[in-house]
């Protein structure tokens, strides 16, 4: 529903009041846009990146011709993603008096059978996932409980409780669900130095990566004296895969503006900039609207809500590159130069932006501030650990039965995360290993599936977690393959000013691409000399660890020297044996024709895809070792063993 | 405030606000250094100069890290020493093989460090993209496969000269320097001032020597090769030979250069002189506005470039090396009936492009044929198997023989202002000499005033040196016309006893030295004041009577103009 729905007065008296002081009407309306009631059947089609792949469009247009069609008395809207990457497009439907039930996949096909069940009041049960639990609506019989779903069940869902429930786009039910009334609250009843001591109380930790308290970077920036000091949200988020950052911005944006302008006031900066990745374009967009409603409610602005706060909020598109989301290049970006880090101290609380005291924090970070205000800091607490309270949103990917956007409490095991949330590995295969913090993470294997989220645990195991990207992976990934993976995005995407993490970076990629690959020719890449290559991994490693400026430096090893850790028998193998026992390095070997083995059968020149294979019949054949790709087909195919590999 | 930290287990004495390695500096502890630049902010980009500081997790940077009272420091463990030596060897791992055939062999400061931190095999090597040298300026050659991406360059090109031609571009792997859009740097807002030649440690940026050129030319029976020599030509050599008497060495190098195969050596003091004598006649002529000097190329070209609503107020009269190269071509024939051949040996790369100018190059006719700078005369001398020390002294030739105090202060930022200022008040006065100590420090080594007070007039003279300094002051004084009457802007700083073209010789104190040495030799110069060197006046009336000889003496400006 949108602002229509609710004026710009009625707005600002619903955030400004106590529900107690506001009207029967005013009451009404906020049922209705919380969903709490219905009078007519509302359909709502889920709205997200995953589901814009999977078709939503296309069902959002079917269903809007049927209503058309049928003549229907029907509400057709939208709601934000779920978090559930499996059985996306989703639909919820609600009818008045009954509970919301969501259905998925949603193709456009099986749109009139649902919505003729729907209709009829026989739901077809194959399509419903789950149900809504709500004491004013009356339960569907033999659908699960949303809560009762193991992947939702193993979740602690606080920040994320609205996700997939209302329209991001649409101010007036933020509003509804108690939105934007911490802000409000914040600059008319309490002073920054307040809302600083309670954030400090909570325990809230920067979930930007190093998990830095975050009430303590604001009293660093505090302290400072200052004309003129800045915050800015960090919200670029670049790296491969991760997507925890950007749901935050596309399915519930006004929470981060909320979030944004508490910490302003906090530390008493009255210009922020949210800081984005310009690579994706929807979640800007969601953002951008998302401001402009704020803005025209008065939430932003000067003199906001009679407070006196003056507080103007600017998006900014990142250049682009990794390296954007380090706090000192971001800033470098923002003053118009090259995005690159710069060394520290002084730290941008001190001397940040334009050389005024800035803070930078992450967008999840300021997520938590409306909760952690409207509810406490001892409820904030009751979750996770003492060391990191609350939660954390993680993107869980990989060779998982189960992915998405998933919010834990801090303390969970990585077990329960794979096995009771992600539901295990997927076809039966066998766990491998974890990747965890993106490309700046290292790997965790078996025995590291005991640890505990939480920033101290993390930290004394050496382990940094980054944006909150896990992927899981199986027996059928490659450790050697997959190091190379992080490391070539590595040293693409560092900024190229120190020597160690440009030039090492890149040696220590060559490194792996030789031993990953078949010697060219001429080339003699002995074993022994592929050996040595590994041992200078490790010393590189340690120096690039040792001495580069940023953060990216001093993490970029990581990922490579965990693997090594813990598979070092699948490096020996592809260095000694030349084999990759998980058959993702083809590569690795030379294949070539046995000339006393083979009888001219023709059978693996007729197979092999790129045409390598040449010869006459009846005379052995001949692999042109400049065009094989290495597939292995040829191999399979000989019934007398002549292909043979070195 | 000061105060003790430990290093190496000893205590060495700390400046409150400085950094690690300029108090290990003092102490005489040496760290090696690459993207570090005396007098500008550090980058911390290089990692060379890694530390142990107790207490901390990784490695320090000492270039950027303040010192502070608690510290304990380790400068030279294994740990360090490992991962400078790595660091040397991940610059080498991509680095050509072609030390021998390179610019800066034996002057190298990579080859310096492999050296020091003990690289004896190539333990690693990386392939990197073939890439192109830059030869389109006149002056530089920019070969990127040498660029190691201290960033010096990129640094003294933006905050001192302030022209940005240089830039980093692409990231990670495919980091690099590159002129500003990729272009030949001839075609950039280089000035060719040579300053990145003067920071660069390796061979990614050197400049035109044309050593060949000039060997072939003194080869030739069918020229007369004259040289003219820049004072801080032979200053700078001097320092190179260790020689401590420099009216001696000059004298010494007139012998060289005529060894050499040098019909005549000319001193560029006297057109010096000449062109102080000029300017002063020009701005007792003028009306209140100011007139910017003309003698440094970097500035004219960058004026072009940048201020071409300028360019009305700078003197037309074309600078000294132009000068003589006019003179000479236009009174020699006459004098001895054959074509003179002019070099001009110079402490800049600029005046490389300055005498490719269009209009100093009237058709088959160039003023100046070639320009040698003291760098690349050092290794010519070396080339023709001379010893230096063994030459004898010889005066310059006439007709630009002798030079006044002013004539060899040209060199200094400030000289040729101080210089104006006294012929003017000579010209003003009839013939009174400027009282001494007039002269006044506005900002240490970049600018400097010089007042004086004639027939209820305030007469304002001011120096400028280093391009974006410049810029800035000229800026700042667009609201006051006319305020100052004469200004001497000079690209580098400090002016030419600073420029491009000098040997490079990595000694912090070479220019204080340089402007000490240079100020006690004028100070010798019995002659004191451009007005009283008299071949000057025999030029001049020589020229008067020659047909349109007064305007050899000046050229013109186009806005917006590279080469
Ligand atoms: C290479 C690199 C990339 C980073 N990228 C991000 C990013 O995309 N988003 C982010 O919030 N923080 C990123 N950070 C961390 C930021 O520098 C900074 O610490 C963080 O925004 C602080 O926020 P917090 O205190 O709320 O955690 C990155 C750090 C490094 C070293
Ligand atoms: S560590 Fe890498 S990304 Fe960070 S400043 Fe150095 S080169 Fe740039």
């Amino acid at each position: 529903m949108s602002l229509q729905a609710m004026n710009r007065e009625t707005a600002r008296r619903i955030i400004a009041l106590p529900p107690s002081k506001i009207t029967r009407e005013e009451q009404d309306l906020l049922l209705l846009l919380r969903r709490d009631r219905c009078t007519i059947p509302v359909i709502l089609v889920s709205e997200s990146r995953p589901a814009r792949v999977s078709g939503s469009n296309a069902t959002y247009s079917a269903i809007a011709d049927y209503i058309s069609e049928n003549n229907l008395s029907v509400e057709l809207g939208r709601c934000s993603g779920k978090g559930f990457q499996q059985n996306e497009p989703f639909v919820d439907v609600q009818l008045p008096g009954k509970s919301r039930v969501t259905f998925g996949p949603v193709s456009p096909e099986i749109v009139p059978l649902i919505l003729d069940g729907m209709i009829n009041k026989a739901i077809p049960m194959e399509y419903a996932l789950w149900q809504y639990r709500n004491p004013m609506h009356e339960p569907w019989d033999g659908v699960p409980f949303f809560d009762e779903i193991p992947y939702f069940s193993g979740q602690v869902r606080k920040l994320t409780r609205n996700f997939g429930l209302s329209d991001p786009a649409s101010v007036a039910e933020y509003i509804a669900r108690d939105g934007y009334k911490a802000f409000v609250k914040a600059i008319s009843n309490y002073t920054a130095a307040d809302i600083t001591e309670l954030v400090e109380q909570s325990g809230l930790r920067g979930r930007g990566g190093a998990g830095y308290p975050t009430a303590q970077k604001w009293q660093v920036a505090r302290n400072t004296l200052s004309d003129q000091k800045y915050l800015i949200c960090n919200a670029d988020e670049s790296d491969p895969g991760a997507f925890t950052d950007k749901a935050l911005l596309e399915r519930e944006p006004h929470k981060v503006i909320e979030g944004v302008a508490i910490a302003a006031y906090a530390i008493g900066a009255s210009m922020v900039f949210i800081y984005v990745n310009a690579s994706d374009s929807y979640s800007t967009d969601c953002i951008e609207h998302a401001l402009s409603e704020a803005a025209a409610l008065g939430l932003t602005g000067e003199n906001i809500f009679d407070s006196g706060f003056n507080l103007k909020v600017q998006l900014v598109r990142s250049a682009g590159a990794y390296i954007c989301g380090e706090e000192t290049a971001l800033i470098n970006n923002l003053q118009g130069k090259r995005a690159i880090p710069r060394q520290k101290p002084p730290y941008p609380s001190e001397k940040g932006l334009f050389g005024k005291p800035t803070v930078v924090n992450n967008v999840e970070t300021l997520f938590n501030l409306p909760d952690i205000l409207n509810y406490g800091p001892q409820w904030y607490r009751n979750t996770g650990t003492p060391d990191s309270p609350g939660t954390k949103i993680l993107s869980l990917t990989g060779k998982l039965k189960y992915q998405g956007l998933v919010e834990v409490p801090f303390g969970i095991t990585l077990n329960d995360l794979v096995t009771k949330i992600g539901g295990g590995i997927r076809n039966g295969k066998q766990f491998k290993a974890l990747q965890i913090g993106g490309p700046a993470g290292r790997c965790i294997g078996h025995e590291g599936l005991q640890l505990k989220l939480d920033y101290k645990t993390f930290a004394e195991a050496g382990i940094f977690l980054g944006s909150g990207g896990v992927v899981v992976l199986d027996e059928e990934n490659c450790m050697v393959d997959v190091a190379r993976y992080f490391l070539r995005f590595i040293s693409r995407e560092s900024c190229g000013k120190c020597i160690p993490c440009r030039e090492g970076s890149r040696r220590m990629l060559d490194i792996l691409n030789a031993i990953s690959h078949r010697p060219e020719q001429g080339a003699s890449h002995e074993p022994l000399e592929r050996f040595k290559g590994v041992m200078t991994l490790e010393s590189l490693a340690e120096v690039i660890k040792d001495t580069s400026l940023c953060g990216l430096g001093k993490t970029a090893p990581d990922t490579v020297l965990s693997t090594l850790r813990l598979f070092r028998e699948e490096y020996e193998e592809h260095i000694f044996e030349r084999k990759c026992r998980a058959g993702v390095c083809t590569d690795l070997q030379t294949y070539y024709i046995d000339m006393e083995a083979c009888t001219g059968c023709t059978a693996c020149a007729k197979k092999c895809p790129v045409n390598a294979i040449i010869g006459t019949p009846r005379q052995p054949f001949f692999i042109i070792e400049q065009k094989c790709t290495g597939c292995g087909i040829c191999m399979e195919t000989c019934k007398f063993s002549a292909v043979k590999t070195r | 405030m000061n105060f003790f930290i430990t290093v190496n287990n000893r205590e060495i004495e700390a400046v409150k606000g400085e950094t690690i390695l300029q108090a290990l500096k003092r102490a005489g502890i040496s760290i090696p250094t690459l993207c570090n630049m005396e007098g500008f902010t550090p980058t911390g980009a290089c990692r060379l100069c890694m530390v142990e500081v107790k207490g901390r997790e990784g490695l320090v940077p000492s270039c950027s890290q303040p010192v502070e009272e608690w510290m304990e420091v380790k400068t030279h463990t294994p740990r360090v020493i490992k991962a400078r030596r790595m660091i040397v060897e991940l610059l080498l791992a991509s680095h050509p093989d072609d030390c021998l055939y390179c610019e800066r062999n034996c002057h190298c400061e990579l080859q310096n460090l492999a050296f020091e931190l003990n690289v004896r095999e190539r333990k690693q090597s990386s392939r990197r993209p073939a890439m192109v040298k830059d030869l389109s300026s006149p002056a530089i050659t920019r070969d990127p496969s040498k660029c190691i991406l201290c960033g010096r360059c990129v640094r003294i090109c933006e905050e001192v000269m302030g022209c940005s031609s240089l830039e980093f571009s692409g990231k990670g792997d495919a980091s690099r320097i590159d002129t500003l859009g990729g272009r030949g740097l001839n075609a950039t807002s280089c000035i060719a001032c040579g300053q990145c030649v003067m920071v660069c440690p390796t061979g990614a940026l050197y400049e035109k020597k044309k050593l060949a050129e000039l060997q072939i030319a003194l080869g030739n029976p069918g020229l007369h090769p004259v040289a003219v020599v820049d004072p801080v030509v032979s200053l700078s050599l001097a320092d190179v030979y260790g020689n401590r008497n420099l009216r001696q060495s000059a004298r010494q190098l007139n012998n060289l250069l005529k060894r050499c195969g040098f019909r005549e050596v000319y001193d560029y003091a006297a057109l010096q002189d000449l062109y102080v004598r000029k300017t002063a006649e020009e701005l007792t002529r003028a009306e209140g506005s100011t007139i910017y000097s003309s003698n440094c190329p970097a500035w004219i070209k960058y004026a072009e470039q940048y201020l071409p609503e300028l360019l009305p107020c700078i003197s037309k009269l074309k600078s000294p090396s132009q000068l003589a190269g006019t003179l000479l071509k236009k009174l020699l024939p006459e004098k001895d009936g054959t074509k003179p051949f002019v070099v001009s040996f110079s402490p800049c790369t600029a005046r490389k492009y300055e005498s490719r100018r269009r209009e100093f190059n009237p058709v088959g006719e160039p003023e100046i044929d070639l320009v040698i700078t003291a760098r690349a005369l050092e290794q010519y001398v070396v080339l023709n198997g001379m010893d230096p020390a063994t030459a004898e002294a010889e005066e310059f030739n006439k007709p630009f023989q002798t030079s006044s105090m002013y004539g060899e202060l040209g060199g200094v930022s400030g000289g040729t202002m101080e210089a104006v200022a006294a012929e003017t008040y000579f010209r003003l006065t009839g013939g009174k000499d400027l009282p001494s100590g007039r002269l006044k420090k506005v900002k240490p080594g970049k600018i400097r005033e010089l007042v004086f007070d004639h027939a209820g007039e305030t007469w304002r003279f001011a120096s400028v040196s280093g391009m974006a300094e410049a810029a800035g002051f000229i800026e700042e004084l667009s609201g006051k016309p006319g305020y100052y009457r004469y200004i001497e802007v000079m690209a580098c700083p400090n002016g030419c006893i600073n420029g491009g073209g000098l040997p490079i010789l990595n000694d912090d104190n070479i220019l204080k030295n340089r402007q000490k040495q240079l100020t006690e030799l004028a100070e010798k110069n019995a002659l004191a004041c451009s007005n009283r060197n008299r071949t000057i006046d025999e030029l001049l009336s020589e020229l008067a009577k020659m047909d349109g000889g007064e305007q050899l003496l000046y050229t013109a400006y186009e806005p917006g103009k590279t080469v």
